[in-house]
């Protein structure tokens, strides 16, 4: 059976996951949305295992940092996590990374969200050449 | 019971095996209601480096210098390095010498971390005593010697300090001295002709730019002025001569790493990377405070985070915002391991772009990998000595006033702020070595100064015997200033090799005398601590 690629959207604005989900329509197969923090830990528990999570950092009732914490205690280690932030969120962007924040981008300027969330379902996929990675990526940096 | 007690831990490194019995015969004898003294054995350092991780923390580390080959500086890197790292901070390094000339040899070794030094042959009683006030502060096996006091004499104490950077025209020096004046004077041995009475300073900084000390000065060489006939500073051409002919003698370890970790598995691999990179000098660190400078000191190339808890995380944020939102373009590498977050994301978060994320823990391959890419740093116009060359061991000269001599401890006035555990050199009535403690002596104040109490370390026997016979003298004559006493380092000692090795061990005492100590102890304990009365000193322990 094909792995379909499933992306779980996370914003209390209507408007914005479904902006989200129609630029990443060719990337995934389906989308699974929620409304809040409170919303995405329940369909999380009935949808999940899922290849991404784009999710606003700063919302009512259980912001994103709450989130990404309460799914990493259910043992979810790996599920990349990209990040809506907006002025102001360094708080709890420096709080997300604690947890593994795989990304970030500025609210509304999502010209950059495919390719970010292109980069983190390939990365998931070919987690054995992390090792190659470090050095390669250490050299490029080293040689500017 | 011996259940409730509280363990203490020895660490001896390559002791000689008459020692090693010594150590244990005597710590077997203090043990008593309240303490159990291990004492953990290893063949050399490497192996106590491989085993740093499974022993803990030791409160002493004794370890012999006699038969080790110092033709290259790694000795010292090891212990600066095990030194400069906090866990091991306050534990007291006790270093056997076979001779002085081997300790003078290898006196750079006090700037990297030794704290106490023993002579081979030398009273192993005096040595224990010692040893135990400096690691417990308890008196308990501190001896009563004779005390010539009454007087005070004037006298130039000199403070061992370490030359850490040569420039053209300047030095930087580490020292725990800060000296509140605007030139220091200073006795420098780099070479017969380096004359100069007083350095200017230029800067100050906190903490040693390379050494572990507490503080640094920029100092200015005061060259002489061709003008002036009995001007007898040092001539530029002879410093530019013996620069341009010493290129030889700088050191290879010009590239510096930070590395900042909180395993001890990883200050290990730390110290077998610097023995594989020769030309990389690398600083690690338990934790990073941005108050010492330490980043823009050292102005690492690269730096190394080893993320471990939420404490670490806090500092990671400090240290870029250091990097990111100072007005200097100094923007080193930054590679950070053991993060669940990407490359990316920590790069938007902490707004700092040449920065590399791994979820990885730091290991040896790795970082032998990055390492290998450090290249040398070439033409700079500063450098520095490898830390084994003697030639960067300076003195900074304190005036003093001698109150009180014994054969084993001096003490002395002065108004310059001496921290605990500084180590100062002292020529008459012998050379020899001090090392300031917190006073276990009432000693009277100095209105605007300080008296201090020092250990005399660094002697040989012969040497000892002859203070013995000083202070004797200076009892019997009262003296305002030295005498003079013929001293013979050959003079035998008349004691028999018997005698002295049954005075060596401390004795077991009889139970009252026991029960006396251990109320002592109580009320010691119960009281504020020697090191927190030592009136707010700075201490290096």
């Amino acid at each position: 059976m094909e792995n379909k690629i499933k992306i779980f959207i996370i914003d209390d604005e209507e408007d914005i996951r479904e902006n989200i989900a129609d630029l990443l329509e060719d990337l995934a197969d389906e989308f699974i949305e929620a409304s809040d923090g409170l919303d995405a830990m329940e369909k999380y528990k009935i949808h999940e295992p899922f290849d991404c999570i784009v999710c606003d950092i700063n919302m009512p009732r259980m912001n994103g940092v709450e989130v990404i914490k309460a799914i990493r205690e259910l043992g979810d280690e790996k599920t990349p996590f990209i990040f809506f932030t907006a002025f102001g969120s360094r708080a709890l962007m420096l709080q997300s990374v604690k947890y593994g924040a795989f990304d970030f981008i500025d609210k509304p300027h999502f010209e950059n969200l495919t390719e970010i969330v292109s980069n983190a379902l390939n990365i998931k996929k070919t987690d054995d050449t992390k090792d190659e990675n470090l050095i390669s990526e250490y050299k490029k940096l080293f040689d500017k | 019971m011996k259940n409730n007690k509280e363990n203490r831990y020895i660490s001896c490194i390559g002791v000689q095996s008459e020692i090693s019995l010594d150590i244990k015969i005597f710590f077997e004898s203090a043990d008593e209601s309240f303490f159990n003294y291990i004492i953990k054995e290893f063949t050399d350092i490497n192996h106590f480096l491989k085993e740093i991780n499974s022993s803990p923390i030791p409160n002493i580390i004794i370890m012999s210098f006699c038969d080790l080959d110092f033709s290259t500086d790694i000795y010292h890197e090891y212990i600066s390095t095990i030194k400069g790292y906090d866990a091991f901070s306050s534990s007291p390094l006790v270093g056997i010498f076979k001779n002085i000339k081997c300790l003078n040899e290898k006196s750079s070794l006090f700037g990297t971390g030794v704290n106490y030094a023993h002579i081979l042959g030398n009273d192993m009683k005096q040595f224990f005593a010692n040893i135990y006030y400096l690691s417990f502060e308890d008196e308990s096996f501190n001896r009563r010697y004779a005390t010539a006091k009454g007087f005070s004499i004037e006298h130039k104490l000199q403070a061992l300090v370490y030359i850490s950077q040569i420039s053209e025209e300047s030095l930087i020096i580490d020292s725990d001295i800060n000296s509140k004046d605007e030139s220091v004077s200073a006795e420098i041995n780099l070479f017969e002709d380096f004359k100069t009475d007083n350095l200017p300073i230029i800067e100050s900084f906190q903490k040693g730019k390379v050494f572990n000390t507490f503080h640094s000065d920029l100092l200015k060489i005061p060259f002489s002025s061709e003008w002036d006939e009995k001007d007898n500073n040092l001539q530029v051409d002879t410093y530019e001569t013996w620069l341009s002919m010493n290129d030889d003698i700088r050191s290879s370890r010009n590239e510096n790493i930070l590395f900042y970790t909180k395993s001890l598995s990883v200050l290990s691999m730390t110290c077998v990377l610097l023995a594989k990179h020769s030309s990389i000098n690398i600083s690690t660190r338990q934790s990073f405070n941005p108050d010492d400078k330490e980043l823009y000191k050292l102005k690492a190339s690269i730096i190394f985070f080893h993320l471990s808890n939420e404490e670490s995380y806090n500092e990671l944020d400090v240290l870029i915002n250091e990097l990111s939102y100072t007005k200097s373009s100094y923007s080193p590498i930054v590679v950070i391991f053991n993060t669940k977050s990407s490359s990316d994301a920590l790069k938007k978060v902490y707004n700092y772009n040449t920065l590399l994320a791994t979820d990885k823990e730091p290991n040896a391959e790795d970082l032998n990998d990055m390492l290998n890419l450090v290249k040398n740093k070439e033409g700079t116009n500063s450098f520095h000595l490898p830390k084994n060359d003697v030639r960067l061991v300076a003195k900074y000269n304190i005036d003093a006033m001698i109150t009180s001599i014994t054969e084993n401890e001096i003490t002395f006035k002065s108004y310059i702020e001496i921290p605990m555990y500084s180590i100062l050199k002292l020529s008459i009535p012998i050379e020899m070595y001090l090392l300031v403690i917190p006073p276990f002596r009432s000693l009277s104040s100095l209105p605007g100064g300080h008296h201090y109490q020092s250990l005399i370390m660094g002697i040989s026997d012969a040497r000892s015997t002859y203070l013995r016979k000083y202070v004797n003298t200076l009892i019997s004559k009262k003296p305002e200033e030295w005498i003079h006493l013929d001293f013979d380092e050959n003079t035998p000692n008349t004691q028999s090799e018997n005698d002295k090795r049954a005075e060596q061990i401390p004795a077991r005492e009889n139970d009252v005398e026991k029960e006396k100590k251990e109320v002592a102890k109580e009320q010691v304990k119960s009281n504020l601590s020697i090191r927190e009365r030592s009136k707010g000193l700075k201490s290096k322990l």
